[in-house]
Formats: structure tokens, sequence, C-alpha cells
């Protein structure tokens, strides 16, 4: 039978037994923070858009990383995003990355990442993520409104609610349109309870796409198109053919040549480059409007002759 | 067996198979010791070079840049910009290995390679501009854009740098480019009694005709029109003619163009038909110019069509701004005068020219030799810092006159060859083209190509294109779900951008750009899961998609 002896030598075990737990614990806590280098490597990957890299250094790091820890947090949420877009994709990396989103959901309820996770289900519902994956725009409003639900003053709260109506719009749903016009009267409710929304001008432009097609609502549209002027174009430089549609429905559908004017002003002030600039001097001349100067056009014609070597 | 003498003369003299042994160790050692040499001189601690490698090797692009790097260095004394031209046939594979290997030049044009061309490598192996575009251009300090963000003082608003799968800037457009009719002056005075250019089309083929009958009356087979580049950079130019008037009719977005889906879609509702006179004027002038060509001009590449006018064979030819150098010096050697001018349209007073509405404007050009900052780059500031130089009013004004090549910075003046091709912002832009699809383009292609070549009637076209547009798996419907499904695939591509930025933003709150978000997101959204193709489809189609789709590997919602 095995006697402890708890003097002497005995002590000089216990000690060493001691250290090598204290050693263990060392190791353990030292694994749970993954080294700056490591981390950075891992998240220099998603600068990088290489999703491979992202499992392949995010893996070891979750871990290594006590779970719970906003480092295993970060990893599985990121884990979760590489298996999301990971390519080729399939069902398998698609399930890996709701399940990983999940995990993130239920380990930080109410934190920045679950708030994301949430919004990316929502993603994986709306969007077909490979060959035969099939779409539910019904699910996917499921988890968008969740998440203005949940963080109901955060500004992702904005982004949902915009793709939440989109799933409505996106129905298309001849002859009554009756979701197109729910998706139109969520983002216009929106928008007058949420002034300072960061994506109004996305909401307001998105908004007078859906009045103008499917519903054919020009006076909306253009109601829509002028807030968004006011507001400022978010694809700034690109806004060219929403201004000569504007331009077309002030002009052809709603006999508003003032507003029509406008819009070929800035078509030559401000995009003309979108080959329109000519037109919409055209267009002024007819409607007996100024047309404002550019430097576009007051060079001459480019000379039809003669160089000499 | 051989004697003691003989085994001694072989061990005294050389032993033939070590010469190739030698000859590798040879080769081995000096590519060790210019491979150090090179890298001691780029990377040596006291030495500041910056590589630059393009693929213009054509004729004063290189004295150019050699001006303006010459140029800057006196401004930067310290610095050195070596300049690495690399021929376009391996400037693809030559890129790539550096790019993996690491060793890439700071400053690469971007094209050719996919590492340099394709969103996926990009991101990886250059560097985003987003960052340093919207700062003023400090070389511009002398003139009235020292206050204007870089990015606004190129003609283009850099937009020729932008990939937009990546919302992001990642080429710096160092020109313009833009395609004109070249003339021999001598031999159109010889044929017509003047070398005045044609001003409209009913002139130019007049002359051509001359010309003709001129090479017949001196025993010299002189071709009219040695072309270039085929019909396809030609018939754009009539297309915008003849057809810009449908956009009224075709347009249904009411975004100022006619999508070739806006054009089968009005073509299936009889709004647009082969037999409307002005499809049949556009069919009818083209294939007047094919009349002026050579026959079989298809299979005639860019260097035999240029032979044949800087030889003196040719009365015109059709080409871009990038051959004028090449063109004059040549010319000049052999003795004549180049004109160079506009391609003519119709005349209202000519044939057809009542159904013309006017002339294709070439506003919307994008600029061209972009170049790229490889994000490996030790001196990455210093290569920015001479890309700003290149463009600045002074530098681009350097580099492209002394190229003859059109300027991409504002109020850079182009050199006197350069004239002809600033681009016109004069004129339309709509047009509508009915070859919707690559497997429709494939029949009307090689149809209309032998339609204008003389080798087949109008009717043949005509019969095939009918055959094809309606053709259920081949035909206009094919290329609606094409179009859906790319569209689809779009969307989705989008979304991995859109989850990069938030889950950087997440990591390093705040870093995140708040207005590339905005764009991106709005347009994702409003691509609409490319949904508004199905509705399309039912309401203009007056079919139901899923059915008319069936045959394909779509996925339906």
């Amino acid at each position: 039978m095995e006697h402890f002896d708890f003097g002497g030598t005995g002590r000089v075990k216990h000690s060493i037994f001691g250290l090598c737990i204290a050693v263990l614990l060392i190791g353990d806590v030292a694994r749970a923070q993954p080294s700056d280098v490591e981390l950075e490597a891992a998240r220099q990957s998603i600068v990088d858009i290489d999703w491979k890299q992202t499992i392949k250094l995010y893996t070891p790091i979750r871990e290594a990383a006590a779970a719970g820890s906003d480092i295993y947090t970060e990893a599985t949420f990121c884990l979760a995003v590489a298996n999301h877009h990971v390519q080729p994709p399939d069902g398998g990396t698609i399930a890996n990355a709701k399940s990983l989103y999940q995990k993130v959901i239920e380990q930080s309820p109410g934190g920045k990442w679950a708030a994301r996770a949430m919004m990316n289900l929502g993603r994986i519902d709306e969007l077909r993520d490979y060959p035969d994956d099939v779409v539910n725009f019904d699910s996917a409003r499921e988890q968008y409104l969740k998440v203005v639900q949940t963080f109901p003053n955060d500004p992702i709260a904005g982004e949902a609610t915009l793709r939440a109506a989109a799933t409505l719009i996106m129905a298309f749903d001849e002859p009554d349109y009756t979701k197109v016009k729910q998706g139109i009267a969520m983002l216009e409710q929106w928008l007058a309870s949420h002034p300072d929304e960061a994506l109004k001008s996305v909401m307001w432009q998105y908004t007078g796409d859906a009045y103008f097609r499917p519903l054919a609502d020009y006076k909306n549209a253009l109601r829509c198109y002028e807030e968004v002027d006011r507001l400022g174009w978010s694809d700034k430089g690109n806004q060219g053919p929403w201004y000569w549609r504007s331009a077309q429905i002030a002009e052809r559908y709603l006999d508003q040549p003032d507003i029509a004017a406008k819009y070929y002003r800035k078509i030559i002030v401000e995009t003309p480059n979108s080959g329109k600039a000519y037109e919409s001097i055209l267009a002024l001349k007819r409607l007996g409007k100024p047309v404002p100067s550019s430097p576009m056009f007051e060079s001459p014609v480019p000379t039809t002759q003669r160089s000499n070597p | 067996m051989s004697s003691p003498k003989d085994s001694n003369e072989e061990k005294k003299g050389f032993n033939s198979q070590y010469i190739g042994l030698f000859l590798l160790v040879a080769a081995f050692v000096v590519s060790l010791v210019v491979a150090t040499i090179n890298t001691y001189r780029v990377d040596a601690p006291n030495r500041n070079v910056i590589r630059i490698a393009h693929w213009q090797l054509e004729r004063g692009y290189r004295e150019a840049m050699q001006a303006v790097i010459e140029e800057y260095q006196k401004l930067h004394p310290g610095v050195e910009i070596e300049q690495m031209p690399v021929t376009e046939r391996v400037y693809a594979q030559w890129l790539n290995t550096h790019l993996i290997s690491g060793t890439a030049p700071d400053l690469c044009e971007l094209g050719m390679s996919n590492l340099a061309t394709k969103d996926e490598y990009t991101v990886k192996y250059f560097l985003p501009l987003s960052g340093v575009i919207t700062q003023v251009n400090p070389y511009n300090a002398d003139n009235e854009m020292r206050d204007t963000p870089w990015k606004e003082t190129l003609i283009d608003g850099m937009r020729g740098g932008f990939r937009e799968g990546l919302q992001e800037y990642y080429g710096v457009p160092t020109t313009m480019l833009s395609m004109r009719l070249f003339y021999n002056k001598d031999l159109l005075k010889a044929a017509t009694g003047s070398d005045a250019a044609p001003q409209t089309f009913g002139e130019w083929m007049s002359q051509c005709e001359a010309l003709r009958a001129y090479g017949k009356k001196i025993g010299k087979k002189v071709v009219p029109f040695a072309s270039s580049y085929k019909m396809n950079t030609i018939q754009p130019t009539l297309d915008v003619a003849f057809t810009s008037s449908y956009e009224t009719e075709l347009d249904i977005d009411l975004n100022g163009e006619i999508s070739q889906l806006e054009a089968y879609i009005g073509f299936r509702q009889g709004k647009v038909t082969l037999n409307d006179p002005s499809i049949q004027a556009l069919y009818t002038s083209v294939k007047k110019i094919g009349d002026q060509m050579q026959r079989g001009f298809s299979a005639m590449d860019r260097q035999e069509a240029q032979y044949k006018f800087v030889n003196g064979l040719a009365g015109f030819t059709y080409t871009g701004s990038w051959d004028v150098s090449g063109i004059f010096s040549q010319a000049q050697a052999k003795g004549f005068e180049v004109g160079i001018c506009q391609l003519p349209i119709p005349a209202a007073s000519e044939p057809n020219g009542n159904l013309v509405r006017g002339r294709a404007n070439e506003a919307s050009s994008n600029g061209a030799g972009n170049y790229g900052v490889y994000k490996k780059s030790k001196k990455i500031d210093q290569a920015i810092d001479f890309l700003m130089f290149l463009t600045s009013r002074r530098g681009n004004e350097q580099l492209n006159k002394k190229a003859e090549w059109p300027p991409v910075t504002i109020g850079a003046e182009a050199s006197e060859l350069m004239k002809p091709f600033q681009l016109d912002p004069r004129g339309y832009y709509a047009r509508v083209s009915l070859n919707y699809g690559s497997r429709v383009l494939l029949v009307a292609d090689s149809n209309l190509i032998n339609y204008y070549q003389g080798d087949a009637p109008f009717s043949d076209f005509e019969q095939a294109f009918q055959e094809v547009i309606v053709d259920p798996n081949r035909g206009g419907d094919w290329a609606w779900w094409y179009e859906y499904d790319q569209r689809r695939r779009d969307t989705r591509n989008k979304e991995r951008l859109l989850a990069q930025d938030n889950t950087l933003e997440l990591i390093h709150p705040g870093t995140r750009d708040p207005e590339r978000n905005r764009r991106a997101i709005l347009q994702q959204v409003t691509r609409n899961n490319a949904m508004d193709y199905l509705w399309l489809f039912r309401t203009y189609r007056q079919g139901d998609p899923t059915q008319a789709w069936s045959q394909f590997q779509p996925v339906f919602p």
C-alpha cells in the first residue's frame, strides 16, 4: 500500500505537483490569449478577402481562446463569415456558417457581434449561396425584423428595415402589388420616424425605384428622387441615369418642365460623363430654359484635320 | 583496350562530359550574381528606387515616360525611378511571377494578367486608393486645381481605375483613348484632286470609289479602306446615328440608354424589326463600308492593315490614338502626309440621311493606362507620389505630348497630333443592339460579316437571325435567363464585399468608410436579387419564366 509522506520528500513532491498544475494553468491562460501576431494575421486575411486563410488562422485561435472571451466571439464570428463566403460554397459550408452565427448569438446576446450574426442569418435566407440553394424571403424578413426588435436603437436597425422592406418589394406581386406596397410603407414609416437614419438617402432612392417599377407611380417616384437629391446621392458620380429618369418623368409624364430643367442642368454640370449631357442641352433649349456652361462643351469640336508629322 | 598513353592523355585532357555541368554551374553563378546585384541595387538601404512596369512598347511611350521620370528625379534628387517595359506577349506571365514571389515593381500597369484584373486577386496584390485619391495632388499647386481632390483632376473622374465589384479604386489612369479615321492625303489628292477630309458619309464613299479607280488607273492595287479592327469598332458610331431615336419607345426604365434586354423586348413586341427603314439603312451603310475594304477583310489583322496603309496601298484606315506615332513616322519615311478625322455619318441630304439622328458622343469614355500600387512595395508613399506627378497637369501633359497620346488630366494640353483625338462630347448615346446574348451574337456576327464582305446576301443573315433570336435554347429568352442569373450572382458577390466591410468594422469600430458602405448597399439592394427580371418577363413576354427557362440551370425562389 502506498503511503503519503506529507513531510520532507512529500513536501517536495507536493511542490512539484503544484508547480505542474500552475504551469498547466499558466499554459492554459497563455493559450487563451493568442499572440498579437497570430490575431493580426487572421484579421489581415479578412482584409485580403482570403476566406480559406481566415478559416485556417481563426480555427486555432478559437480553440485556444476561453469560451465567452472577446477573442473567442470574434473568432467564432469570423469563422462563420468565412464559411459563409468561402469558395466554392456548398450546403456544408453554409450550414457551418449558420451554426457558428447561432453560437455567436447564444454566446453574446445583445452584443454587436450577435446583431450582425442575426443579420447574416437573414442574408443566408435571402440570397442564393450555391446552385441548389433555395431562398426564403419570408424567413429572411423574420430575421431582419428580429434585429430591428432586438436592437431598435442601433444603426443596424435601419439596415435591417431596408432589407426587410426589400424582401417585400422583391415579390413584384402583380396585379395588386400588395407586398410591394407594404415594403414601400415600411420604408416610408421608418424614414418619417427616423430623420437621422444613416441610410436615408439609400432608402429614398430604393423607395423611388419601387414606385417607378413596378407601380408606375411616377408622381411618388419623383417625390422620392427629389428627397434623394436634397440629401445627396449615395453613389455619387453615377447618379446620371436617375437624373435622366427624373427629367423624363417630370417632362414627359408629369408636365413639370421646371423640375425637368433642373435635372437636365444637373446632368450637364454634375454628371457630364454620363453620356446624356449633349441631349440635356438640347432638352433645355427645347424647353426654353437657360443652358449652364460646362468646361466639357467649351472646347472646340475635335478638328477633323490636318496633323502634320 | 586503351594504352597507358591514352589513359594519361585522358587524365591530362579536358573531359567533355563535364562541359554541360560546367555551363550549368556557370549559369547558376552568373544568375546568382546578377540577381544579387539587382536586389542590392533596388533594395540597398542608401538607395530609393521605385520601379514602374508597363507593356507600352509603342513608339515614343518609353521616351515620354523617361522624360517624366527625369523631371521627377530633378525634384527629388534622392529618388530613382526605374522603368520596366515588358512586351505584352509575356507581360502577364512576367507580372504573375513577380506578384506571387513578392518581387513585383512598385507600380504596375493593370491589365493582361488575371492577377491584375480579377477582383479576387487585385484585392490581394494591389493597394486600394480611395484614401489618397481624395487628397489634393500637390503637383497641381501651380494651377487652379490646387484645391481639387486628385480624383477630380482627371477627365474621367478616375472611373477608369474603379473596380465596381470591389467598390474601390485600384488604378490611376494616365491617358485617354479614342479611335479615328486615318487617311493618306497624298493618295487622296492624287485620286480626287483634294486632300480634304471627308465631312460626310457620302463624301467618304465617293472618295473611296475614286481611290479604287485611281488604283486601276496607275496599275496598283489600292484598297480604299484597310480595316484594322473589322466592323465591331466602326459599327457603334452608325448604330447610334441610325437607332438612337428608338430611345423614346424602347427605354422602358428611362435611364437614357437602350439595354440589349430592352431592345429584345422591343423586338418581341414588334417595336423594332430588321425591316425598319433605320435598321435597314444601318446595315446597308455598314455594307457600303465593307465594299471599300479588301476582300476577306475579316481575316486581316492590325499589322497587315497598317502595313498596307503605311506603304501607300490603302487610302484610309481606322485605328486608335495609340498608333498615331508609329503611323506618322512610317508615313513620313515613305514620304506621304497623313490626315485624321472622325468617322463620317450621312448628311441629311444624302441617301438615308433623313434617318440619321446625329453622331455618337464620346463623353462617357474612361481613362486608360491604369497604374496600380503593389501592396508589398516597400516604398508605397514614394510610388504614390510619383503617380501623382505622372497625373499632374504638368506631368501628364509631358507624358502624353511626347508619347503622342491624349492626356487624361484636365487642362493638360494635347500635342498637335492628338487634337483630332480629343473626345467629342457632342452627340447621342443610346443605340439599339439586337444581338442579345452570346449565342445570338455568334450566329448574327458570322452571318453579318459574310454579308458585309459580299459573300452572302442580307437575306441569309436575316433568316439566321430570325431563327436564332426566337430559339428557346439559344435565343433572346436564353439571354434573358442568363442576364437574370448573372445579376443574381452579382448580388451575391457584392455580399462578400459587404461581409468583409461589416466584419472589419466590428473588429476595428469606426474604420469603415460610410460612403463606400452606403454605395455598396444601394447597388446591391436596387438589383432586387434580379426578381425584377422575372417580373419583366411576366409583363413583357406575357409568360411564366420558370417554364420558359426550365431547360436551363437556374434556381428560382
